[in-house]
């Protein structure tokens, strides 16, 4: 169980799981690329998430940037995905929503200063 | 590969276990809920144990037993129904498109097709091993004899291979069925199935 | 952490950009649940219309074309837009509360998954408002038949683009919670302290982040091929898309359970007054029971015969396993417990009872032989309906009635919730068993209609009587909520003893979650607690 004391190990002890089940599926079941592929992109994933896990935790808290409102997330989802439906809709549409992504850019730029 | 037969006996071992399955749970839930149901009497849990390992890996051996047992039974039955011999006693190309089967007999120089009313009709000799290779002309359509209990995708560009054995002479009930959903006619894709006697199948054959 | 709760307090956003924009994870949670929860009322709603066409042979109500496009979008509303944000909806309300961190990390990412998800909803909706209708291709969209020349509109590009946006969302949520999971656990809460439900999360998040890129990889595809064609053209194109696709589409629905057999535990050991029994061996299990559904994904493809179907039914037949450990850890936990049958605890039970079904149903289908004959029939609808409604939204309402007195600080009424649930058991099995015996009597799914022939129209019939009791069991569960907010009986910090720190709180939750949190020695402090202290 000491293994899954900490987040990264039991990610990545997860990740090494993906794998193997993976290289039973390709050494043994002699299965197409694709097939191995995906459990190993799956696991590559996993790994990198372990690792970027190993960051050391920030514990003071207190000292966070604490927003409670964020205006631009919103826009900034709006703007993808009107420019998203602007791909079949029209042109026009592709613009609005990069320019809603813009603006929402900006102020979340603008809010994220400090004071 | 008389898949009828096959379906049957590999149902044998997994409906009991299935059915034990549930019923056990639904006790263990139930009769849990009445027996240890908060009673004056009762202030506390007369247990605080909240670990058996070594009852759990024990547990999970014998789970693994089960699963070992289900697939040892599932195996050969699958390299039963899935394998094709080397000599077929009747050749049929089946084709699907949307929304109608064709069925070609390429040694009888026949083919079956069907009408806007009327779906196509499937003829085929009882006892005989009947080899389909299946394909589709458009999109993903299935191949479903659900009286044979088997069933085939009919990808484009593939052909899929597989041996039926039809029993009883005389129109299937259920007949046949698209499975893989393709579209606006899905629902009516559909064809009869007439299984003949060798003697009266030679006849239909010959019969042009 | 006093320091920052003051601006917090006094910067109260208005109510309307507080509701758009605001990033407090409680307040989004629940947002976020009741947007699924909408998505679900709406996917019902398709399911009822269906039913109805159904309950005798011959077109009554929907035509052929309209039938394709309900059982699309309901399948999808409920997978993209219900299941999966209803089931991170429950991590963002819930996650930090129970690791005693005050806040999600990532928020606005979060935020953003959220409104992605909606916009998602709204674009793939639209596609009823379109020249040729919505999308009428089935929630996977087999290539070809989603290609532009037999399915031309931009219904379907719509839904595309919906699925796409969901997908998204749901990633950007995931991420949130994982990273508060290994970031913002308060003192003393090791990975092997954090709750039951947690748990769950993690390996719902790490699904999510593991299996949801080859969705967006499989849309982007798709996308491709009906605009410029040749993508999936090449010889395997549509193998490559079913592959990407499973590989999505089955560990989707472990995503939408684990969260709710978390929350089913929690109900469990709160109820039955005991700790969640075997908790080592349910984190194992857990993580073990992730990878193998990860694993699995070829089981949908036994009939292409282009696949190990050994292998698939090695796996899929393997997960008896852990779900066997994880029914035992359930079970034990309520030997030798004091029960209390409120209402999360029936609903709790209510999953461990019909899921069973789904359950075993699934190891049928398992096995390539059986699958043959079962596989895009109705015996496939029955099961992973069972899987779908008989365990995860029984155990969302579990949840529903769990938490609703910590986010609201009001109690749902017992009488109206066992109505409800009593009205749930019998409309669910009502409306999904008589689908086994018509999938095995040769009804494929996906058809608008049946030959009369056949001998389908009195268990189909049943079927929609039923459908109309579950329909009626959801308004009873709309009255309750009503009736418990208007009236309110107020729940205190921890109505039900509970386990885990989300109790050790005011209901709901003040600002920043916690104004001093017990010492974390196990993973139900607050059970330590009341042990240590001599009644």
């Amino acid at each position: 169980m000491r293994l899954f004391e900490r987040a990264p190990r039991a990610m990545a002890v997860w990740g090494v799981y993906l794998i193997a089940l993976g290289a039973v599926l390709w050494f043994v079941f002699f299965a197409d690329a694709l097939s191995f592929a995906l459990p190993a992109a799956a696991a590559g994933i996993t790994f990198a998430v372990a690792v970027l896990s190993l960051r050391p935790e920030r514990r003071r808290e207190e000292l966070e940037h604490v927003t409670d409102l964020s205006p631009g997330t919103p826009l900034a989802a709006l703007g993808f995905a009107c420019a998203l439906v602007g791909l079949e809709v029209g042109e026009w549409l592709v613009l609005i929503g990069a320019g809603l992504l813009g603006l929402a850019l900006g102020i979340l730029v603008v809010r994220e200063r400090p004071g | 590969m008389d898949t009828r037969h096959e379906f049957g006996d590999l149902t044998h071992t997994y409906l009991p276990i299935a059915v034990a399955v549930v019923v056990v749970v639904l006790l263990l839930v139930v009769g849990f809920a009445l027996r240890y149901r908060a009673r004056p009497g009762r202030p506390a849990p007369s247990s605080r144990r909240s670990e058996a390992p070594r009852l759990e890996i024990a547990y999970v051996l014998a789970l693994t037993a089960v699963a070992a047992f289900l697939l040892t039974r599932t195996f050969p039955v699958e390299g039963k129904v899935d394998r094709v011999v080397a000599h077929p006693g009747l050749e049929v190309h089946a084709i699907a498109g949307k929304w109608r089967w064709r069925f070609d007999y390429p040694a009888q120089h026949r083919s079956q097709v069907g009408t806007e009313t009327a779906p196509t009709t499937l003829v085929v000799p009882t006892g005989a091993t009947v080899r389909f290779t299946l394909t589709s002309v458009d999109v993903i359509h299935a191949m479903w004899i659900p009286g044979e209990r088997i069933k085939r995708d009919a990808f484009p560009g593939r052909i899929a291979t597989f041996d039926v054995v039809f029993g009883s002479p005389g129109f299937s009930r259920y007949g046949g069925e698209c499975s893989e959903f393709c579209g606006l006619g899905h629902t009516d894709m559909r064809f009869s199935i007439r299984v003949l006697a060798p003697a009266q199948f030679r006849a239909w054959a010959g019969s042009r | 952490m006093s320091v920052a709760a003051v601006p917090t307090m006094l910067r109260r956003p208005p109510r309307l950009l507080g509701i758009v924009a605001g990033t407090d994870h409680k307040s989004l949670g629940l947002r976020m649940f009741v947007t699924a929860f909408g998505f679900f009322l709406g996917a019902g709603l398709l399911a009822l219309i269906m039913r109805l066409e159904l309950a005798a042979p011959g077109m009554q109500f929907t035509s052929k074309q309209g039938y394709d496009e309900l059982f699309t979008i309901h399948g999808s509303t409920m997978f993209y837009l219900f299941a999966t944000p209803a089931a991170l909806a429950l991590g963002v309300y819930l996650v930090p509360l129970q690791i005693g961190a005050s806040s999600l990390a990532g928020a606005r990412w979060a935020l953003g998954g959220w409104w992605l998800t909606i916009l998602g909803g709204i674009v793939m909706w639209s596609g009823f408002f379109t020249a040729r209708g919505a999308a009428d291709v089935g929630w996977y969209a087999f290539d070809p038949l989603s290609d532009s020349p037999h399915t031309p509109g931009v219904g379907m590009d719509f839904w595309i683009f919906g699925v796409i946006l969901s997908a998204l969302g749901a990633i950007l949520v995931a991420a949130c919670l994982l990273a508060t999971v290994v970031r913002k656990r308060a003192p003393g809460m090791t990975m092997l302290r954090i709750p039951v439900f947690t748990w769950s999360m993690v390996v719902t998040v790490l699904m999510v982040l593991t299996a949801f890129p080859a969705l967006v990889v499989a849309m982007g595809l798709l996308y491709a091929q009906r605009s410029l064609g040749g993508v999936l053209k090449v010889p395997g194109g549509p193998l490559t898309y079913q592959h990407l696709f499973w590989f999505y589409g089955h560990p989707v629905v472990y995503v939408v359970f684990f969260p709710f057999l978390g929350a089913v535990a929690e109900a469990i050991a709160i109820f039955s007054g005991r700790r969640f029994f075997g908790y080592p061996a349910l984190v194992v299990s857990l993580l073990a029971f992730a990878a193998g559904s990860m694993s699995v994904w070829g089981h949908h493809m036994f009939t292409t015969g282009a696949i190990s179907n050994r292998y698939f039914a090695l796996t899929s037949t393997g997960l008896l396993i852990p779900a066997g450990v994880e029914y035992f850890d359930c079970l034990a936990t309520m030997w030798r417990g004091v029960i209390r049958l409120r209402t999360p605890m029936l609903f709790a039970l209510g999953f461990l009872a019909m899921f069973v079904i789904g359950g075993v149903t699934g190891i049928w289908v398992a096995s390539p032989p059986l699958d043959y004959h079962e596989t895009d029939s109705y015996f496939v609808v029955a099961h992973f309906h069972y899987t779908l409604f008989g365990g995860s939204v029984m155990g969302m309402f579990c949840a529903i009635y769990l938490w609703f007195p910590k986010v609201t600080g009001a109690l749902l009424r017992e009488g109206l919730g066992r109505v409800h649930f009593w009205l749930t058991v019998l409309g669910l099995n009502l409306t999904f068993f008589p689908m086994f015996f018509l999938g095995q009597d040769g009804m494929p799914r996906r058809v608008a209609d049946y030959p009369s022939s056949m001998g389908w129209e009195g268990l189909n019939t049943l079927s929609t009587v039923g459908s109309d009791v579950v329909a009626l069991s959801v308004l009873v569960f709309l009255v309750n909520v009503a009736v418990s907010l208007t009236v309110r009986r107020p729940a205190g910090p921890d109505p039900w003893g509970g386990h885990t720190l989300e109790w050790a709180t005011d209901s709901p939750p003040p600002p920043r979650n916690f104004r001093a949190l017990p010492p974390v020695r196990s993973y139900a402090p607050l059970l330590d607690l009341a042990e240590e202290t001599p009644a």
